[in-house]
């Protein structure tokens, strides 16, 4: 376990991390399909993503929009994050964003199959290091997110955006910035969101953040390439 | 039927912006019964104009995930926390009060998750089967009628709970609300759908009676989430049943 004054190293590389787990998924993509239905290794896909991630971002996701949605102040909404039980709102949610995501992946045209199985999980773990640079901390209780956000430099954000344009760009050719800019606007957008409603982020907005930006780029990519047929 | 009661039943069916101010409880809440299948037609008319906008660049199992997205974000995902709430309670094999307290506890059980993946997982497919030229009008119809449902439910059973948002709603309620409810909703779907929009309203209604004596078999009365559950399962019936019923009346 690395200690919490080196967490801070590990952000350039957060965007490979996410490329690696797209490797995965087109690696699992060309074994599985000879082997079994389109729809189930879709859905094998969408699992695998939960899994490979340990569901943390998925966690992130249901506590965040448990907490938004409570009808509490934001200090409340804060404790209510801790909280490990789900609540109405994050049940949907996840069920929503699960079935969009296979919905999506049913829905990838073959060409931009592998681009967008690459891509998605990529821009979803650069969307946590810009988040991380971009937006207040709420706690202040020593923690992973609180030694990251700390150490969450504009040179650190800067190389792995970088990373993340140029795996793009090779991923899509002159659509990258496109794609990135986009990403980098949902980011933006929910976080504006959460903001509205907790006094800052915590790590489980990241989480939330990561999926909704993957969810995203599962249909941005494809529409960049050439769109659905 | 005052336009400002369409405002009530507007403010408390959906998160669209309304006037401040609005009554939040007395006989306002008993005229705004009789528009609540006016709100499932504003509802299911925002659905039918984003089905359309995102069908032009979206395939449809895409956009079917995404209305059922926006509906979940213009109720404010109201019914659907009824029908949690609803499957934690029944299906908890408890006393009618420990039931009723399981429904005002915030947090889903297993019972509400397994019923709310089925749930979306089932109006998901139903979309998917729906025939493109009838869409519009079947979101119009559904939406519709599942809250009248609801108004059936508040007008016709027993209420639960000695105090509680239901409760404003059923000492309110009277034969008129539920008159002009069934106007509205039954002359919509006649009109969109024809006989077979008809055979929806009375599939709504039998559902309506066969939900309710199920619950008071298991609850005191109905509360404000079983009415939240009945408008869910009218839905999920109705899209499921429409396709069908139009090849049969249409």
């Amino acid at each position: 376990m690395a200690r919490a004054e080196q967490l801070g190293e590990a952000l350039p590389y957060f965007p490979a991390v996410g490329l690696s787990l797209g490797v995965l998924l087109v690696a699992l993509d060309l074994v599985l399909r000879p082997l079994l239905a389109p729809t189930v290794v879709d859905a094998l896909l969408v699992g695998a993503l939960v899994v490979l991630s340990g569901a943390l971002h998925l966690d992130g996701l249901v506590d965040t929009c448990d907490a938004v949605c409570a009808p509490v102040t934001p200090e409340a909404r804060l404790a209510l994050m801790r909280d490990s039980r789900a609540h109405d709102a994050g049940t949907a949610a996840a069920c929503l964003l699960l079935l969009g995501k296979l919905a999506a992946l049913q829905a990838l045209p073959a060409a931009a199959r592998w681009p967008t199985l690459l891509a998605a999980p990529l821009l979803a773990r650069w969307a946590i290091v810009a988040a991380y640079w971009a937006y207040p901390y709420a706690r202040s209780t020593p923690g992973a997110s609180l030694a990251l956000k700390a150490q969450a430099t504009t040179r650190r954000a800067l190389a792995a955006t970088l990373f993340t344009l140029a795996a793009l760009a090779l991923l899509l050719g002159l659509a990258a910035p496109l794609v990135l800019a986009a990403a980098g606007l949902t980011v933006h957008a929910l976080a504006t969101l959460i903001r509205a409603r907790l006094p800052g982020l915590t790590g489980d907005t990241y989480g939330a953040i990561a999926e909704l930006t993957e969810a995203l780029a599962l249909v941005l990519v494809p529409l960049t390439l050439g769109g659905y047929a | 039927m005052k336009p400002v009661s369409f405002l009530v039943a507007l403010q408390f069916l959906s998160h669209l912006p309304t006037p401040a101010g609005l009554p939040v409880e007395g006989p306002a809440l008993g005229r705004a019964l009789g528009w609540f299948p006016v709100v499932g037609l504003l509802l299911g008319g925002l659905l039918a104009a984003a089905d359309l906008l995102l069908g032009r660049a979206l395939p449809r199992p895409l956009v079917d995930v995404l209305l059922l997205v926006l509906l979940a974000l213009l109720t404010g995902g109201l019914h659907l926390d009824g029908f949690m709430d609803t499957c934690d309670g029944l299906f908890s094999l408890r006393s009618p009060e420990d039931r009723l307290a399981i429904f005002r506890d915030s947090r889903v059980g297993s019972f509400g998750v397994v019923g709310a993946a089925v749930l979306l997982l089932t109006q998901w497919a139903a979309l998917g089967a729906l025939p493109t030229a009838a869409r519009p009008a079947i979101l119009l119809v559904t939406l519709a009628v599942a809250r009248w449902a609801m108004v059936y439910a508040i007008v016709a059973f027993p209420y639960g709970r000695p105090e509680g948002l239901g409760r404003r709603f059923k000492e309110q309620a009277g034969a008129g609300a539920l008159v002009a409810a069934t106007l509205v909703a039954g002359g919509a779907a006649g009109l969109l759908l024809g006989w077979a929009g008809l055979a929806a309203l009375g599939l709504a209604a039998a559902a309506t009676v066969l939900f309710a004596r199920y619950c008071l078999g298991r609850l005191p009365g109905l509360t404000g989430d079983t009415y939240g559950a009945l408008d869910e399962l009218v839905e999920t019936l109705l899209l499921v049943a429409l396709p069908p019923l139009l090849r049969a009346l249409g």
